[in-house]
């Protein structure tokens, strides 16, 4: 079985079922909705790029899937990834799409979509989001299709850090020093303590989107500044943040696995992210971790899989943990329990990434001057692009995301997505340093 | 405080938030798209201006628009301390 046969079957206990897929990117900001937050963090954006991510959804789906989209792919793109055999599903779209929409939202206010998701309910398809919020709740009512996961309620819960922060003291995992401050009034004796411990701390959203929502305090001083901001909303005031230690060169890591129906916890993969002069280059896999390490993580993978399968949840999980330059393992960080980046590429690597190949599953951040087309960036990274005739490459598996925040007057931030493959760790990133370059050259022109 | 000294404070508390040096601004620079602002640094870049040009901000109050130029968190600013003023 691949790896969404399997999910189909650990989910529906029928490795034959068609999934719906639902890339709603940042499903978090739904969870977040009414939540506490950081002073300043609440400044809304439209995630135009964001919600275009939806996209990669189109390289995981199997023969006879569908992949609810936001607007037709480009057709270069989309002839591309055929002939690689890296798109099985078929895509559907919204009519009316707004570029400040999850693609839930757009779905919703689009009849013709609705209507062709009914036509598909023959009692073994299935929505499956990334995660399930509200939306797709509803989502779900108005097409009749089933959610191939829970409550949209349990998976809010399950997804706080506080959430997190908790169930790795009661599993008696080893957790980064911290605490919870749950109003306003407790943060300043949080703070003061977790400073007092010596070096930075970080002060987290318990449903902040990841990589935001979250502040790093260096000292005294900035732990006033912050607190002079928040406690304006008086000490009663709700706060739902997690205060911890900051692990100074850690080796970060992500892993996944799912929770099945029945209860059974299958771990899937590790990822390390890859840092070059301190700067975020991407994720690495396959990762070779010392054998405790890796012992570690699958108790973990058992220990948290079975707690969230006792808290109602079923589907993907992933976990982010850290490696401390002193090898101690930091197991569970914080619990994403929806699809991951890593699921997008599940498929990916069963299909193109043979025993003994290496890639980098990188973002690329441009700034183009004006909208281009797949057949643009094919040109520019030559060579360089991915053509599964199993000689190095990059695949691109998400090309809306370039144009999604295009404007009228000037630049704008675009984002691809890719994985390059190569024979080796190094020289994979090579080939993701030089696509950088060709690409960043063809955004100026 | 003046207009380009208000611009002049919010151009040394970007450069703390971002650690590095900001290219001279404009009333028209964009905070998010071209000085890669992201919203973890909103929060750091609220507690910079608060310290330096002593004026409170309550950012639970804060609309995006303020932080979209230059020139926009310029006007909050102005607004701010013109209100201070009239207390």
């Amino acid at each position: 079985m691949n790896f969404v046969e399997r999910l189909k079957k650990d989910l529906t206990g029928d490795p034959g079922a068609r999934f719906v897929f639902v890339n709603n990117f940042e499903v978090e900001r739904s969870w977040a909705a009414g939540e506490p937050k950081l002073p300043g963090a609440g400044i809304a954006f439209a995630g135009a790029t964001v919600n275009r991510m939806e996209e990669m959804g189109v390289l995981l789906a199997d023969e006879g899937d569908v992949v609810v989209l936001k607007a037709p792919m480009d057709r270069a793109f989309a002839a591309y990834l055929t002939s690689l055999g890296a798109a099985a599903g078929r895509t559907v779209w919204a009519e009316n799409s707004d570029p400040a929409r999850m693609v839930t939202e757009d779905a919703l206010v689009s009849p013709l979509l609705l209507e062709e998701l009914r036509s598909l309910d023959d009692g073994r398809t299935y929505l499956m989001p990334l995660g399930i919020s509200a939306a797709e709740e509803e989502l779900s009512k108005e097409t009749g299709l089933p959610l191939a996961g829970p409550t949209a309620q349990i998976c809010k819960a399950v997804n706080g850090k506080i959430f997190s922060h908790r169930l790795v003291d009661e599993l008696g995992l080893t957790a980064v020093p911290g605490t919870v401050a749950e109003t306003v009034g407790e943060l300043r004796g949080a703070l003061t303590a977790q400073l007092a411990r010596g070096g930075r701390a970080v002060v987290k959203e318990s449903l902040g989107v990841s990589g935001r929502g979250m502040v790093v305090v260096e000292d005294e001083r900035g732990a006033n500044r912050l607190l002079r901001l928040i406690e304006r909303r008086g000490g009663q005031a709700p706060a739902n943040l997690v205060v911890e230690s900051w692990i100074e060169r850690a080796q970060d890591l992500n892993y996944q696995f799912v929770v099945g129906r029945t209860g059974e916890v299958r771990f899937e993969t590790v990822k390390a992210a890859v840092l070059k002069n301190n700067v975020h280059q991407g994720h690495r896999f396959p990762v070779e971790l010392p054998p405790a390490a890796v012992e570690e993580l699958h108790h973990a993978t058992q220990a948290i899989g079975k707690a969230l399968h006792a808290e109602g949840y079923t589907g993907m999980v992933g976990v982010d943990a850290m490696l401390g330059p002193d090898g101690t393992l930091y197991p569970c960080l914080e619990i994403n329990a929806r699809f991951n980046m890593s699921t997008y590429q599940s498929r990916i690597a069963e299909r193109f990434i043979p025993e003994g190949a290496h890639a980098i599953a990188a973002t690329f951040g441009l700034r183009p001057t004006r909208v281009h087309g797949f057949s643009d960036v094919a040109e520019a990274l030559g060579e360089l692009l991915f053509d599964g005739s199993g000689r190095p490459g990059v695949l691109i598996n998400n090309f809306a995301t370039l144009n999604a925040a295009a404007t009228d007057d000037g630049d704008f931030h675009g984002r691809l997505y890719a994985v390059c493959v190569a024979g080796s760790a190094d020289d994979a990133l090579a080939l993701r340093e030089e696509a950088e370059r060709r690409l960043t050259e063809m955004a100026r022109r | 405080m003046n207009r380009s000294q208000i611009i002049n404070h919010v151009s040394i508390a970007l450069s703390t938030v971002l650690n590095r040096e900001v290219p001279q601004l404009t009333e028209e620079s964009r905070l998010f798209e071209d000085l890669a602002l992201d919203s973890t640094s909103v929060i750091e870049l609220l507690m910079g201006l608060e310290d330096t040009i002593a004026l409170e901000i309550d950012p639970d109050e804060l609309e995006p628009e303020v932080f979209r130029t230059v020139g926009s968190l310029t006007d909050y600013i102005e607004a701010g301390f013109a209100k201070t003023a009239a207390v």
